[in-house]
């Protein structure tokens, strides 16, 4: 019989559907990045970018909704991407597919995966921008504060540098922070002011697009892993070695009565009513014999020469290889018959149709043995 | 070191029955023809990381002059092991006793014993060869009965099986459930030290899949119920005229969807079980339009009470959640309001089906839409066929080989034994699936009806 294909996953972790929403978040993200960044480094009238300004974007704000989004996956709460998805203007078809995925136990798996994908989306968007206005603008990086001084910055600053302590050009110093210091009342911008730009790279790299791609590829496997729960039931395989099938089946002839006088061989050690019934039905025995593995074949024909033969059996036991030994031995000349009796303590009965049918096999491996029953009447 | 067991008998005393229950797969052949089985057959069972070997055995055919033939060979008892081991390496007697040798090499290699006899009918003394073959093996060894046809002879077997086994059991192999099953296996970890470490792996493993096929078939009754409640199918036509001309056809290709989406989950829902072959037929609904036929439902799903008090717990839940909001300010009356609409709701749509909707396109033209299923009882009626079989897998062991019939289930018996807050979560959810809203953490919601017909044993197996 072929085998049915196994339990499989139910959807697919990058179906179609769910991949175009995955790209279209990611697009979405991108997007974000890209105008929010864009905002925030144009800058004043005159070009100046608040470099703290760029720390809340690039290093506070993504450490804050990082821990947020994880403290909300932890105590089970919705966050800005299960708003986003429960928004009525994506397809239907998607909407569809969306129903599938949260009916499931995935649902905050995936949920966290695709507000990985939204994050890591507006870093790169974020970058890109930086990038490309490094390239084709002179950024100016000032910063003012009414109530800090430089050296009140430097240790924040030194702090949040610590990650990459080993990228000397991006590190703070007490004279870059009071060159680019702005201040309305002194006025001016240092020549220097745009040497912040390793500084501000490092920063994105480190607080915003390391860490989200690193829980994005968390994400990911934590997602594989939750729908493929089922493909791991799948995987406890058994391993079944094949059997040759069985022959065609040959059956002997059932009958009901004895043509004459016969001997009873009685292999099943059979008890007293037992005999007393096949007396009764078959007429009684000439002959009464006990046969067992170690029987001598010969001794008992010579006892009882061109009689019929009858072996009785119990019919719930199937017959052995040992019983077949000794009765190919026997005379074929006679007629040979094999009685399966069903019997218990105080009633005895035919065989059941199951063990007849494995007796008419049995007796038809022998040749011209037939199978003796008690007869409807008996 | 990988555990191995050879399952060993006289023939057609339920060998392969019980190695398909071990094993718990339907791949292996189960013949009602005894001395066909000339070979072993070797069933190697990985689940997780851990793994054991179940060995069908051919039956003894002539265990009497095995028997005699290795009493000629050992005179007392330390020489009885060399003897079987010279038994097997004797060419003649491998000629002579094909069976004997094929069952007795891998028990001599290390296997252990499972000798397997059926308690339906009364001891006979011709057994005691073939028990005491096994027993010169030196082998780990426990005995099954095997009540094939009934248990009136147990007792006798017990008390003769008891003189050549350390361990005795009953093993039914048509209903033996997981945990008799693993005791099985756990009395090896006593007669076989050594296999200790490796038999307890393989317990935490059994235990460890049947709770995640717990978590799995609640993921996929809650997909079929998602999928089913929300399906609807659209065709594009020109005029309303055609739209009136394709009804019927969208109608039955609606309907054929929906009772093949459920025939597929019903099948995810057997190989989950590792049922390969397994045939099931589905009672009371032998027609197409049966499975919609509203009064029908009743047998599977709710009947019409059931169904107003089920929407009025979904509606008092959804209401409740305005309380909350308003802080108890409303003095309640969402919750009532809610219970209300949603009783009046069902009792008013208890009929409904699928609906016929055309809507006009602005670029011209018109979209045929049936569905989606519309009638509060549907989701009902899905949960309680699929629970039905569930339930029917979980009290069947693989040795059957009969066809599953699956008749009607009491849904309204199995919700009624979720606690309130259970019953709410449940009402609530089937009734936004019939809305086709989504529901969060369905499956979890679904998972403790799952669990409610469970023995107290079998509730163990949940972590």
């Amino acid at each position: 019989m072929p085998r049915q294909p196994g339990y499989r996953v139910l959807t697919d972790p990058l179906s179609n559907m769910e991949a175009r929403f995955t790209l279209a978040l990611g697009f979405l993200g991108l997007l974000l990045g890209i105008f929010v960044s864009a905002g925030v480094l144009a800058g004043d009238e005159q070009g100046r970018v608040n470099l703290l300004f760029l720390l809340l974007l690039f290093a506070f704000l993504p450490v804050v909704s990082l821990l947020l989004g994880l403290v909300l996956l932890l105590v089970k709460q919705n966050g800005i991407t299960a708003l986003l998805v429960s928004l009525p203007f994506w397809p239907k078809a998607f909407l569809q597919a969306r129903m599938s995925i949260e009916s499931g136990n995935r649902r905050r798996s995936w949920l966290f995966f695709e507000s990985q994908v939204l994050s890591l989306a507006f870093a790169a968007g974020s970058i890109i921008v930086f990038i490309a206005l490094l390239l084709g603008t002179d950024v100016n990086f000032v910063w003012r504060s009414t109530l800090l001084e430089a050296t009140d910055l430097l240790p924040i600053l030194q702090i949040i540098s610590m990650p990459w302590s080993f990228w000397n050009d991006a590190q703070p110093g007490l004279d870059l922070l009071k060159q680019s210091q702005n201040s309305r009342i002194a006025g001016g911008v240092s020549s220097y002011s745009e040497n912040w730009w390793q500084f501000v790279l490092a920063a994105q790299l480190t607080y915003n697009f390391i860490p989200r791609a690193v829980l994005l590829v968390l994400a990911r496997l934590h997602y594989k892993h939750k729908t493929r729960i089922s493909s791991r039931l799948e995987r406890d395989e058994t391993t079944v070695s094949q059997r040759r099938p069985a022959d065609p089946e040959a059956l002997a002839t059932v009958v009901y009565s004895l043509p004459d006088a016969y001997q009873l061989l009685d292999w099943s050690n059979a008890p007293e009513h037992c005999k007393h019934f096949i007396a009764r039905t078959f007429g009684k025995p000439v002959n009464l014999a006990t046969l067992s593995a170690n029987a001598d074949v010969n001794s008992l024909q010579r006892s009882t020469e061109l009689l019929s033969r009858v072996v009785l059996v119990k019919s719930w036991e199937p017959p052995l290889g040992e019983l077949k030994d000794i009765v190919t031995l026997m005379d074929a000349q006679t007629q040979n018959f094999i009685l399966p009796l069903d019997w218990n303590e105080t009633s005895i009965k035919a065989a059941s149709p199951a063990h007849l049918q494995e007796w008419r096999r049995f007796a038809a491996s022998l040749g011209a043995w037939k199978i003796l029953q008690p007869g409807e009447h008996s | 070191m990988t555990p191995r067991f050879a399952v060993v008998g006289h023939p057609n005393k339920g060998k392969s029955s019980i190695v398909a229950t071990l094993a718990q797969n339907d791949d292996i052949a189960i013949s009602t023809r005894s001395g066909t089985t000339t070979q072993c057959q070797q069933v190697d069972v990985n689940i997780g990381d851990a793994s054991y070997s179940l060995i069908d055995t051919p039956g003894f055919q002539r265990p009497t002059l095995v028997l005699a033939w290795l009493q000629k060979h050992a005179s007392t008892a330390d020489k009885r092991i060399n003897a079987v081991k010279a038994f097997l390496l004797n060419e003649d007697c491998q000629r002579q006793f094909p069976d004997e040798f094929e069952l007795l090499t891998p028990i001599m290699e290390g296997a252990a014993i499972i000798y397997v006899v059926d308690g339906s009918r009364p001891y006979g003394a011709e057994y005691e060869a073939e028990m005491e073959i096994l027993r010169w093996t030196g082998q780990a060894s426990l005995a099954l009965i095997n009540p094939i046809e009934n248990e009136l002879y147990i007792e006798q077997w017990q008390q003769a099986l008891g003189q050549f086994f350390k361990v005795v059991k009953v093993f039914n192999a048509m209903q033996a459930e997981l945990d008799k099953q693993l005791s099985v296996l756990e009395s090896f970890s006593t007669i076989r030290e050594d296999w200790k470490d490796a038999i307890d792996k393989l317990v935490a493993a059994y235990k460890t899949r049947a709770s995640q096929r717990i978590e799995a078939t609640a993921e996929l009754l809650a997909a079929l119920l998602t999928k089913a409640c929300s399906y609807q199918l659209t065709q594009k036509v020109l005029n309303k005229e055609q739209a009136n001309a394709l009804r019927p056809g969208l109608e039955t290709a609606y309907f054929a969807k929906l009772k093949s989406m459920e025939k597929s989950h019903h099948a995810s829902l057997k190989a989950l079980y590792a049922y390969h072959h397994l045939i099931s037929e589905v009672e009371n609904l032998p027609d197409t339009g049966s499975l919609f036929d509203t009064e029908k439902w009743i047998v599977w799903g709710l009947n019409r009470k059931q169904l107003v008090t089920a929407a009025a717990m979904a509606g008092a839940a959804a209401g409740a959640v305005i309380d909350l909001g308003l802080a108890g300010s409303s003095l309640f009356l969402g919750a009532l309001g809610g219970g209300l609409i949603g009783a009046t709701g069902a009792w008013l749509g208890a009929d409904k089906l699928a609906e016929f909707k055309l809507q006009g396109l602005p670029v011209g033209g018109y979209v045929a839409q049936q569905g989606p299923m519309k009638n509060k009882n549907f989701p009902y009626v899905l949960l309680g066929r699929f629970l039905h079989l569930e339930e029917l897998l979980q009290q069947r062991t693989h040795a059957r080989r009969d066809t599953l019939l699956i008749s009607e289930g009491e849904l309204q018996a199995k919700i009624s034994e979720l606690n309130d807050d259970q019953q709410k979560a449940l009402h609530k959810a089937l009734d936004r699936t019939s809305r086709q809203k989504p529901v969060g953490d369905f499956a979890s919601i679904l998972k403790p009806l799952l669990l409610t017909r469970r023995t107290p044993q079998n509730n163990s197996l949940i972590p």
